[in-house]
């Protein structure tokens, strides 16, 4: 059971790796890793405007390869972080089949 | 700065030297049509029957056509510009008392439009390209429809609701004018937004800190958004030629609608004693753009040419006349020169 929680932790740690760096990209956050190591929300790091949330929401979509469900949206989610990975680590764990991000709705007609 | 001690009375000789009193007395006239509108109107609006009130208020319209001068100082010009025409000319004038008479029956149908509906009084007509938003929805990614702030647009989207295409509106909070950054102005505002409240029910503000969010929400859920692309911008704007000057544009949608990979589809809805009537555009889709950037790109100067279209056809029906230039400064003042 250690060793499993510990396997977890780092998973943990490996994704909030990854999701730090896509806020610092797509937020355009002017931050080292340092910086933002002991936080706890997103928001207190940087102002999170409407758009930028949704730039950072399509982001964490495509690096993680997930999609997120219309009714799993939300703001806070996005905001705090210790949540946002274990939401993260839940949906890599437990992929939805149709779960890879939009790639857009062509011209049926073309 | 202040003299000192005389702070008031320094400020009252400044104000009369740069004409402030002239826009106070502007001001207490808007007071005095506002309290009509928000009390006796809007009292009279909850007690007596929607179609009888919406009758009666018939009278209203040529009265607020012949007395709101500021609006049709503001509006002649630039209806003129727009047209090609004289803005002294009887074609300009006549525009301008049809749009004043279509914003009044507009302003007296909010009041009255929720009860309107209740008691089936709201004649709904099957809209014209139904074909064009059932093809578009049935892609599953949600549809953005793209229009301009046309009268018809509040009637328009209870009928659609009815029909059962909830569409989701999007609003701004923020003062028009400075009229609306005063206490009789601010309360105008606040009694407005809910009458416009109960019209619309279905909306979200720019104001929100979620707001691209909830809309992004609606359309993965496979539902409707409106946009008026004619609205002043929040997001960085691009400036494109729009009705004989030079618009700022808001681009956030297209980034929205980029994302959530759903089609755009043009509408126009316009109003009529007996109902709204809508128009529906064949679908925009993507086109293999590689981001948001080329497909606002595209997209923009597409659908701004489409509501200029619009509006030309049918411009006694457009609710900005009044409103372009203040738009525009405060764009300008916001975002710079554009790009």
């Amino acid at each position: 059971m250690r060793g499993k929680g510990r396997s977890e932790v780092e998973g943990d740690a490996a994704i909030r790796e990854r999701v730090m760096r896509v806020a610092r990209d797509a937020l355009s956050l002017n931050l080292e890793a340092g910086d933002m190591a002991g936080a706890l929300r997103l928001d207190e790091l940087a102002g999170i405007d409407s758009m930028a949330a949704l730039e950072f929401l399509m982001a964490l979509e495509n690096e993680f390869g997930i999609r997120l469900d219309p009714e799993e949206i939300e703001l806070d989610l996005l905001a705090d972080l210790p949540r946002l990975v274990r939401f993260i680590g839940g949906k890599i764990a437990a992929p939805d089949p149709g779960g890879l991000p939009d790639s857009g709705t062509a011209d049926p007609s073309r | 700065m202040t003299v000192a001690g005389r702070p008031a009375l320094a400020g009252s000789v400044t104000c009369i030297h740069n004409g402030c009193m002239s826009a106070e007395w502007k001001f207490w006239g808007r007071d005095l049509r506002q309290f009509l509108y928000r009390r006796p109107l809007r009292a009279l609006a909850d007690r007596l029957p929607p179609g009888v009130f919406l009758a009666a208020s018939r009278i209203v319209a040529p009265l607020y056509a012949a007395t709101s001068f500021r609006l049709q100082s503001l509006a002649r010009p630039n209806m003129a510009r727009a047209l090609g025409l004289d803005p002294g000319s009887a074609q300009v004038r006549a525009l301008c008392r049809r749009f004043l008479e279509n914003n009044a029956d507009a302003r007296m149908l909010d009041l009255v439009l929720e009860r309107l509906q209740k008691v089936g009084r709201l004649e709904c007509s099957s809209p014209t390209g139904k074909e064009h938003l059932d093809a578009a929805l049935a892609h599953g990614k949600g549809v953005m429809t793209a229009s301009g702030h046309f009268f018809g647009n509040r009637p328009a989207k209870r009928c659609l609701a009815a029909a059962g295409y909830p569409v989701l509106s999007i609003r701004d909070l923020s003062p028009a004018d400075p009229y609306q950054r005063r206490r009789s102005g601010k309360e105008a505002r606040r009694d407005r937004d809910d009458i416009l409240h109960r019209a619309i029910v279905d909306e979200v503000f720019v104001q929100d800190p979620d707001c691209a969010l909830k809309v992004f929400k609606r359309l993965r859920s496979g539902g409707l958004v409106d946009v008026h692309i004619d609205a002043r911008g929040h997001s960085p704007g691009r400036f494109l030629p729009f009705l004989g000057t030079r618009r700022a544009f808001p681009t956030g949608f297209l980034r929205i609608a980029f994302h959530a990979g759903c089609p755009v589809v043009p509408m126009l809805c316009l109003s009529d004693r007996r109902g709204p009537k809508i128009i529906f555009e064949a679908p925009l889709y993507r086109e293999g753009e590689r981001d948001a950037e080329e497909y606002t790109a595209r997209m923009l100067p597409f659908l701004a040419a489409v509501v200029e279209k619009q509006i030309l056809g049918h411009p006694e029906q457009w609710a900005l006349w009044a409103f372009m230039g203040r738009a525009d400064d405060a764009w300008e003042g916001t975002i710079g020169s554009g790009r």
